[in-house]
C-alpha cells in the first residue's frame, strides 16, 4: 500500500518537471503511472478476498500511538478503485480539455497530489493518518478551485471551500482526539472491535457530532452544502472528479468507515436521515431551478450526497446496500456529465441551458454519451443507476424507520434527479440546430465514453460485480458476514411502481419546470447558509478592526493604563479569595522624625505632578530621592544611601543641562483625562501600600545574608559584605549589568553618529 | 559558555566594527560557535541529566548557579540555530549604514542576553540577563532612526522597563518573603510556607512582567506597535528569541518556584491563554500589511504556548515544548519570506504586491509550506504542535480552551489566506519587468544569504513534520522534567 502512496506523491512532485519534459503527452505518460498503480492495488485484492481485510504498518510516530497504518477491506478496495480508475481518465481528458492553458505543469501536480492524498484517505488505518490525508484533499481542492486565480470570483470561491471544510476538519480532529481519548487507540483496525467504549460513553453524542460536522461540510450537507456549487468555478475535469465523483463522497466514506463504531443508534439514524433528508429536497428543487449546466449538476450532487447520507442513517443491511450501489452508479454518471458539460462549453461557447440546444446534430457522439449518463442518473432501466434506485426504494420500503414518509421523500427527491438530468444531459442536445459544426478532438470523448459505458457494461454482469466489489463492501461497512443477491429483475412489485412514476414524474416537472420556478425560489431566500458564510466573514472583519482599533489605539498613555490596571488587579484578586485583606492588623511603630521626613517626601512628590515649572518639578524629584536616601540611613545600609545621593545630585545637574535642549513646557492633557490619571494613579498607589504592608506584616524567614556576613571574611577576604557580595558571591550580575551599561554607551555612541551622519546626507 | 562566546564575539566585532566583510564574517562564526557550544551541552544534558554550573565557585543558594535542563538544553540549540541563521540571513538584509555602527555587536550581546535568560537559576540574575536583553534590542531597533523607527521603539522601551520595575519589585517581595534568590531554593521555601495568598500576589506580578516580555493579553501593545519598524532580519530574530524568552520564564517560574497552591494562577494563566489567542488572531485579520500580520500572529501563538502551561500536566508541557520549537522555526522563516517579498517589491503593503504565484513560484513555496505550518495544516510541525495541545486540553478536561483553541486555528487560516489572495493570486498591477528586475540584479551572494537560511529552516521544519519522533521525544522528556520539578531542585542544591 505504501508503495502505491509513494508512487502516486513522487509522481505530483515531478509532475510539472514531466510538463516541461513532455508537454503535450503529458497527460498519457501520468495516466499510465496511474493505471499501473490500479493493478498494483488491485493485486492486493487476492489477500483481501481470502482475509477480509489487508493490513500495512510502519512504525513512524510511535510515541504518541500513531503508526503510518493502512488498512484496506472491501470498503477501501471499492473506493480505492473508483479513486485512481477515475483518477486516470480524469487526467487524460484533462490533457485536452486544458491545450494551450498557463500553468497546466501545476494543475497535474495538484490533481495528481489530490489522487495521492484521497486514496490515501481510503486506505489508511489510523484516524490520524486518514486526518492528514483528509486535509490535503482539501489543500490540493483550494489549489484546483483556484486555478483560475486570477479572476476574483476563484480565489474567494476557492478560500471559501477551504475555509468551510478546514473548519470542519477541525471539528472532525477534536472528535478524533476524543474517540482515542475514549476507545484508547488510533486505530481504526482495533476501533472495530471497540465498539462499545464509545457508544456506551457519556461523550458518545459529543464524538458524533463533531465527526458528522466533518462529514457534513466535506460532503456538502444542508448547512455547509454552498461551498460545492461555488466551487464550480474550477475547471470542468477537477468539478469532475472533486466535486462529484470522489473528495465530496469522502464524508460519506468515513460515515460508512465509522459506522461498524458508532453507527445504528438512535442520535444516528436521526441526525443522519434529517440533515440527509433536507439535502437531498433542497439540493434537488435547486438544481431544477438554475439555468448554468454546471451548477444544475452541482446541487444534484448535493441531492445525491444528501441521499447517501440518508440511506446510511437508515442503517439496515439493504440500505448500506444500496448505498454502495448508488455511489458507485453516482460516480460514473456524474463524473461523466460533468466532463461532457466542459466538452459542450468549449464547443457551444456557453452553460446556459436556456441557450443550449441542438447539439446532437453537431457532435450526435457526445450526445449519445450524455444520454447513457441522463439515463443512469434517472434510473432508466438497463442503466446502473436503476439498480440503485429500485434499492433505495426497496429498503426505504422493508424498514419499519420513518414508515412511509421515508419512501416518499426519496421519491420526491429521485423526481427532481430525473428531471435535472434530463436538463443537464438531454436538452442541451436536442431541439433546433444553431451553431455550424465544430470538431472536437477524438481523444476528448474517450473519458467520458468509459464513464458512462461502465455503468451500462456493469448492469449486465451483476454478479461478478457483486461478489468482488459490492458484497465486500457492504459486509465491511456493516460488520456481518451476509450475502446479498443483486438481481436486476425484482418482479412487478411497489418499487417498480415507484420507479416508472419517478421516470413520468421527473419528465412531467422537467417539462413544466416554468410553473414551478416561481414558488420555490420565493422559498429559497430564507435558506441561502451562503450569504450567513459571507456576514460571518464580514462580521470577522469589523469585530477585529473593532478590536484592533480599541486595543491598539497607538497612545501610550492608555497602554499603561491598561497594564497597570491589569496588575493592580492581578495582585489583589488573590488576597481578597485568600481573605488576607481582613486579617491585616495595622501595628506600625512611627518615630515622630519619621512622620516629619515621610510627609516631606509625600509632600514633594505631590509638588512634582502639580508644578508647571520643569525647574521645580526637578528639584522636588530631588528632594524625594533624598529622603529616600534618609531612609537608608535609618535603616543601617550607608553605602547605599551613599549612593542613592550620588545618583540624586547626578540626575538632578544632568536634568538641568538637558532642560535647555527641551521645548518648551506645554499642558496638552485635557481636565477630564487628568482628573481620570489622578484617580486611577491615587488608586495604583494606595493598592501597592497595601501589598507592602501586608507583606512586611509577614514573619522574615532566614537570609542568605547570614551566610554572607558569616563568610565574606573567611572564605571571600573580604571585610565589605556588599563588596564581595557584589564583585564575588554575585559577580555575574554586576559583569551583566556592566555588559547593559556598555552596550548602552555604545547604542548611544552610534545613534548620536547617527544622525550626524544624517545632517551630513541633508546638507549635501 | 554560550554567554561567554556571544560577549567575546561583541567584543571582538567591536573592535573590528569598520571592516564590514569580517563583521559580517566573524559574526557569523560567533553564532555557529554558539550553537555548537548548546550542541555540546545539549549532549551532557541528554546522557547526563541536568547540568548545573556554580559561577565562582559559590554553591547554591549562596552564588548564582546557571542551570541547564532538556527544556534550557532545546531553547539554547534553536537559540543558536536561528542566530546562525539570521546571521546569514544578514549578509544580504543589513545595510552598510547599520553595519557601520556596530548592529552586531548589539547582535551578540542580545544573543548573550537570550542564553543567559535560558541558563541561569536564580531569579534576580535573571533579571540581569532581560536587561541585557531589552537594552540591546531597543538599540537594534532605533539603529537607523527612522521616524517611526523611533517612535515604535520608544513604546517599546517604555513598557518594557515597566515591566523591568515590576520584575524588581517582586524580586524584592520575594526576597523579603523567603530570604532567598535561588529559584530551586525558593521552589522549596515557597512550598513550605503556607500562606498561598500573598504567594499568589507575588507571582501575579512575575506573570505581569514576563507576561510584558512575552506579549500576552492585555500586556502586548508595544509589539504590533514596534516590530514592523526594523528591519526584517531584525524583526525575525526577535520573534524568534523575544517573546519566547519570556514565554520560557513564565513557564521555568510556575513549573519551579510557584508550585504550592496553583488554581488561582493556573486559572489565570488558562484565561489570559485564550483572550491572547483570541486577540492576536483578530488583530492579524485586521491588518493589511504582511509583517503586521506577523506581528500579531506571534500574540496569538503566544496564546497556545500559555495554554499549555495552564493545562500543566507533563503532555500538556510536551505540547508546549513541541509548540516553542515549531513556532521559533516557523515564524522566523515566514518573516524571511516576507523579507524576500520585500526585496522584490520594496513593500509590504499586501494591496500593492501581487502575482508571485504566477510569476515566482517557488517563493510561493516557501510561503506556502510555512503559512501551512502556522495555520497548523497536517502533516507540518503546526499541525503537530496542535494537535498535543488539543489532545492535552481534552485529556484534562478543559473543553472551552482546547475549542478556542481549536477555532484560533481555522482564523489563523483565514489570515494565512487572505495574504496568500492578495499577496500571491491578485494581480496588483506590478509590471513583472521591475519586480524581476529587482531579484536579478542582485549578486549571486546576496541570493544565496537570501534564500539558504529560509531553505535551510524549511528543511529542518519539514523534517520535523515527516519525522516527529526525535523531536517529540526530547518534548517529552522536557516535560516531565518540567513537571517533577524535584529533579532540578535536588540537581542545583545537591542534596
Amino acid at each position: 500500500m505504501l508503495i502505491v502512496v509513494s508512487i502516486l506523491l513522487i509522481l505530483s512532485i515531478l509532475s510539472p518537471l514531466l510538463y516541461k519534459i513532455f508537454k503535450g503527452i503529458t497527460n498519457w505518460i501520468i495516466t499510465s503511472v496511474i493505471i499501473t498503480s490500479l493493478i498494483l492495488f488491485i493485486n492486493y485484492g487476492k489477500t483481501i478476498f481470502s482475509d477480509d481485510f489487508l493490513l500495512e504498518s510502519y512504525e513512524w510516530f510511535s510515541s504518541a500511538n500513531i503508526n503510518l497504518e493502512f488498512y484496506v477491506d472491501g470498503l477501501g478496495f471499492m473506493f480505492g478503485i473508483i479513486v485512481l480508475g477515475i483518477g486516470a481518465l480524469i487526467v487524460l481528458y484533462s490533457g485536452y480539455y486544458l491545450k494551450g492553458k498557463e500553468f497546466t505543469g501545476r494543475f497535474y501536480l495538484y490533481i495528481v497530489l489530490f489522487a495521492a492524498s484521497m486514496f490515501g484517505l481510503v486506505i489508511s488505518g489510523n484516524l490520524i493518518v486518514m486526518f492528514v490525508f483528509w486535509e490535503l484533499t482539501g489543500i490540493s481542492s483550494f489549489f484546483l478551485i483556484g486555478y483560475y486565480f486570477y479572476k476574483e470570483e476563484s480565489r474567494i470561491n476557492a478560500q471559501q471551500a477551504l475555509l468551510v471544510t478546514g473548519f470542519g476538519g477541525l471539528a472532525l480532529l477534536a472528535g478524533f482526539i476524543l474517540i482515542y481519548l475514549s476507545a484508547g487507540t488510533f486505530s481504526i483496525k482495533e476501533l472495530l472491535t471497540k465498539r462499545e467504549l464509545i457508544v456506551f460513553t457519556e461523550i458518545y453524542p459529543i464524538i458524533l457530532i463533531l465527526i458528522l460536522t466533518g462529514v457534513f461540510t466535506k460532503s456538502a450537507q444542508v448547512p455547509f452544502h454552498f461551498w460545492l456549487p461555488n466551487a464550480m468555478v474550477a475547471p470542468a475535469p477537477i468539478s469532475a472528479y472533486l466535486h462529484s465523483a470522489t473528495m465530496v463522497k469522502a464524508g460519506i466514506f468515513l460515515l460508512m468507515r465509522l459506522y461498524p463504531v458508532m453507527g445504528d443508534t438512535n442520535e444516528w439514524k436521526y441526525i443522519l436521515s434529517g440533515f440527509g433528508i433536507f439535502t437531498m429536497l433542497m439540493g434537488g428543487f435547486i438544481s431544477v431551478n438554475q439555468t448554468d449546466l454546471k451548477k444544475i449538476l452541482a446541487y444534484s450532487t448535493v441531492s445525491a450526497l444528501g441521499l447517501m447520507v440518508t440511506l446510511m442513517g437508515i442503517s439496515t443491511q439493504e440500505a448500506i446496500q444500496a448505498a454502495v450501489v448508488f455511489l458507485i452508479a453516482h460516480a460514473l454518471y456524474k463524473g461523466s456529465l460533468f466532463l461532457i458539460a466542459g466538452l459542450v462549453e468549449h464547443s457551444a461557447d456557453s452553460r446556459d441551458i436556456n441557450v443550449l440546444s441542438g447539439l446532437y446534430k453537431t457532435i450526435p457522439f457526445l450526445g449519445i454519451i450524455s444520454f447513457a449518463a441522463a439515463a443512469s442518473q434517472s434510473g432508466v432501466p438497463l442503466f446502473f443507476g436503476f439498480l440503485g434506485k429500485e434499492l433505495t426504494y426497496t429498503s426505504a420500503i422493508d424498514t419499519d424507520f420513518l414508515k412511509i414518509f421515508l419512501p416518499l421523500m426519496f421519491l420526491m427527491a429521485n423526481i427532481l434527479m430525473v428531471c435535472a438530468a434530463l436538463m443537464a444531459g438531454v436538452k442541451p442536445f436536442i431541439g433546433e440546430y444553431e451553431k455550424e459544426k465544430v470538431k472536437i478532438s477524438s481523444f476528448k470523448y474517450i473519458s467520458p465514453l468509459i464513464l458512462s459505458f461502465t455503468g451500462f457494461a456493469i448492469f449486465f454482469i451483476p454478479g461478478l460485480l457483486n461478489n468482488t466489489i459490492i458484497n465486500p463492501t457492504v459486509n465491511a461497512i456493516s460488520g456481518v458476514e451476509t450475502r446479498i443477491e443483486l438481481s436486476l429483475w425484482h418482479g412487478f412489485n411497489i418499487p417498480l411502481l415507484m420507479s416508472i412514476l419517478t421516470l413520468a414524474g421527473g419528465y412531467y416537472i422537467y417539462k413544466y419546470r416554468n410553473y414551478f420556478k416561481l414558488h420555490i425560489e420565493d422559498f429559497l431566500i430564507f435558506l441561502t447558509p451562503s450569504s450567513v458564510y459571507h456576514s460571518m466573514i464580514s462580521g470577522l472583519k469589523k469585530i477585529a478592526f473593532y478590536q484592533t482599533r480599541i486595543l491598539q489605539s497607538g497612545y501610550l498613555r492608555n497602554y499603561l493604563i491598561v497594564i497597570f490596571s491589569f496588575t493592580l488587579i492581578l495582585m489583589i484578586l488573590p488576597l481578597l479569595i485568600g481573605n488576607k485583606l481582613a486579617i491585616f492588623t495595622g501595628d506600625l511603630e512611627i518615630e515622630r522624625y519619621e512622620i516629619f521626613l515621610y510627609s516631606a517626601i509625600i509632600i514633594s512628590a505631590i509638588f512634582v505632578t502639580v508644578t508647571k515649572s520643569r525647574l521645580s518639578a526637578i528639584a522636588a524629584l530631588g528632594v524625594v530621592g533624598f529622603g529616600v536616601a534618609v531612609i537608608f540611613i535609618m535603616h543601617g545600609a550607608p553605602d547605599i544611601a551613599i549612593t542613592q545621593f550620588a545618583i540624586e545630585v547626578l540626575t538632578v545637574i544632568l536634568f538641568v543641562i538637558v532642560l535647555f535642549k527641551l521645548p518648551r513646557f506645554s499642558n496638552i492633557s485635557k481636565r477630564k483625562i487628568k482628573i481620570r490619571d489622578t484617580i486611577f494613579s491615587v488608586t495604583a498607589g494606595v493598592a501597592v501600600f497595601f501589598v507592602l504592608m501586608l507583606i512586611t506584616n509577614e514573619k522574615m524567614r532566614p537570609l542568605i545574608s547570614d551566610f554572607y556576613t558569616e563568610n565574606s571574611w573567611t572564605l571571600a577576604n573580604g571585610r565589605n559584605i556588599v563588596n564581595v557580595i557584589l564583585v564575588d558571591f554575585r559577580a555575574i550580575d554586576t559583569f551583566g549589568e556592566i555588559t547593559v551599561l556598555a552596550v548602552a554607551a555604545f547604542g548611544i555612541f552610534a545613534l548620536l553618529k547617527l544622525t550626524v551622519i544624517n545632517k551630513k546626507e541633508e546638507h549635501k | 559558555m554560550p554567554v561567554i562566546i556571544p560577549l567575546l564575539s561583541a567584543v571582538v566585532l567591536i573592535f573590528f566594527r569598520k571592516f564590514r566583510i569580517f563583521s559580517k564574517v566573524f559574526n557569523l562564526f560567533g553564532s555557529l560557535a554558539l550553537l555548537t557550544a548548546a550542541g555540546f551541552i545539549f549532549l551532557f544534558v541528554d546522557n547526563e541529566g541536568i547540568q548545573t554550573l556554580s559561577i565562582g565557585g559559590w554553591k547554591a543558594p549562596f552564588g548564582i548557579i546557571f542551570v541547564a535542563d532538556t527544556f534550557s538544553a532545546i531553547m539554547i540549540i534553536i537559540a543558536g540555530i536561528m542566530s546562525s541563521a539570521a546571521s546569514i540571513f544578514f549578509f544580504a538584509m543589513v545595510d552598510k549604514e547599520r553595519e557601520k555602527l556596530g548592529f552586531y555587536i548589539f547582535y551578540q550581546t542580545m544573543i548573550m542576553g537570550v542564553c543567559g535568560a535560558l541558563l541561569t537559576g536564580d531569579i534576580f540574575n535573571l533579571y540581569v540577563w532581560f536587561e541585557v536583553i531589552l537594552m540591546s534590542s531597543f538599540i537594534l531597533l532605533v539603529l537607523g532612526s527612522e521616524k517611526k523607527q523611533i517612535e515604535g521603539a520608544v513604546k517599546y522601551v517604555a513598557i518594557n522597563l515597566i515591566s523591568s520595575v515590576i520584575f524588581l519589585s517582586a524580586i524584592g517581595l520575594l526576597y523579603g518573603l523567603n530570604g532567598t534568590l535561588n529559584m530551586a531554593d525558593l521552589s522549596v521555601k515557597i512550598s513550605a510556607s503556607k500562606d498561598t495568598a500573598l504567594m499568589n500576589t507575588v507571582s501575579m506580578m512575575f506573570l505581569v512582567s514576563f507576561g510584558i516580555k512575552s506579549a500576552i493579553f492585555p500586556l502586548f501593545f508595544w509589539l504590533p506597535a514596534s516590530y514592523h519598524t526594523p528591519p526584517v532580519a531584525v524583526t525575525a530574530i526577535f520573534s524568534a528569541l523575544l517573546t519566547k524568552t519570556g514565554v520560557y520564564a513564565i513557564i521555568r517560574v510556575f513549573t519551579l518556584v510557584f508550585r504550592q497552591d496553583m488554581t488561582f494562577s493556573l486559572t489565570v494563566i488558562l484565561i489570559l491563554a485564550g483572550f491572547t489567542m483570541v486577540t492576536g488572531v483578530l488583530g492579524a485579520a485586521a491588518q493589511m500589511d504582511f509583517r503586521r500580520i506577523l506581528s500579531f500572529h506571534i500574540i496569538s501563538q503566544i496564546g497556545y504556548l500559555l495554554m499549555g502551561l495552564g493545562i500543566l500536566t507533563e503532555y500538556s508541557l510536551t505540547g508546549s515544548v513541541f509548540f516553542m520549537i515549531h513556532i521559533i522555526i516557523t515564524k522566523t522563516i515566514l518573516f524571511f519570506v516576507s523579507g524576500i517579498v520585500y526585496v522584490a517589491y520594496g513593500t509590504y503593503d499586501l494591496t500593492k504586491v501581487g502575482s508571485i504565484y504566477k510569476w515566482f513560484p517557488f517563493i510561493g513555496l516557501l510561503f506556502l509550506i510555512s503559512a501551512g505550518s502556522l495555520a497548523g495544516i497536517p502533516p507540518f510541525t503546526g499541525f503537530w504542535a496542535k494537535f498535543f495541545l488539543i489532545k492535552a486540553g481534552f485529556m484534562g478536561e478543559f473543553f472551552v480552551i482546547s475549542s478556542v483553541g481549536l477555532f484560533v486555528s481555522i482564523l489563523t487560516l483565514y489570515s494565512m489566506l487572505k495574504i496568500w489572495n492578495e499577496v500571491f493570486w491578485t494581480d496588483t498591477g506590478c509590471e513583472f519587468e521591475v519586480v524581476n528586475n529587482n531579484l536579478k540584479s542582485k549578486s549571486k551572494g546576496f541570493k544565496f544569504s537570501m534564500y539558504f537560511p529560509v531553505i535551510f529552516l524549511l528543511i529542518v521544519m519539514l523534517a520535523i513534520s515527516f519525522y516527529p519522533e526525535p523531536v517529540y521525544y526530547y518534548a517529552e522528556k522536557a516535560g516531565k522534567e518540567l513537571m517533577n520539578y524535584t529533579n532540578y531542585i535536588n540537581a542545583v542544591l545537591r542534596k
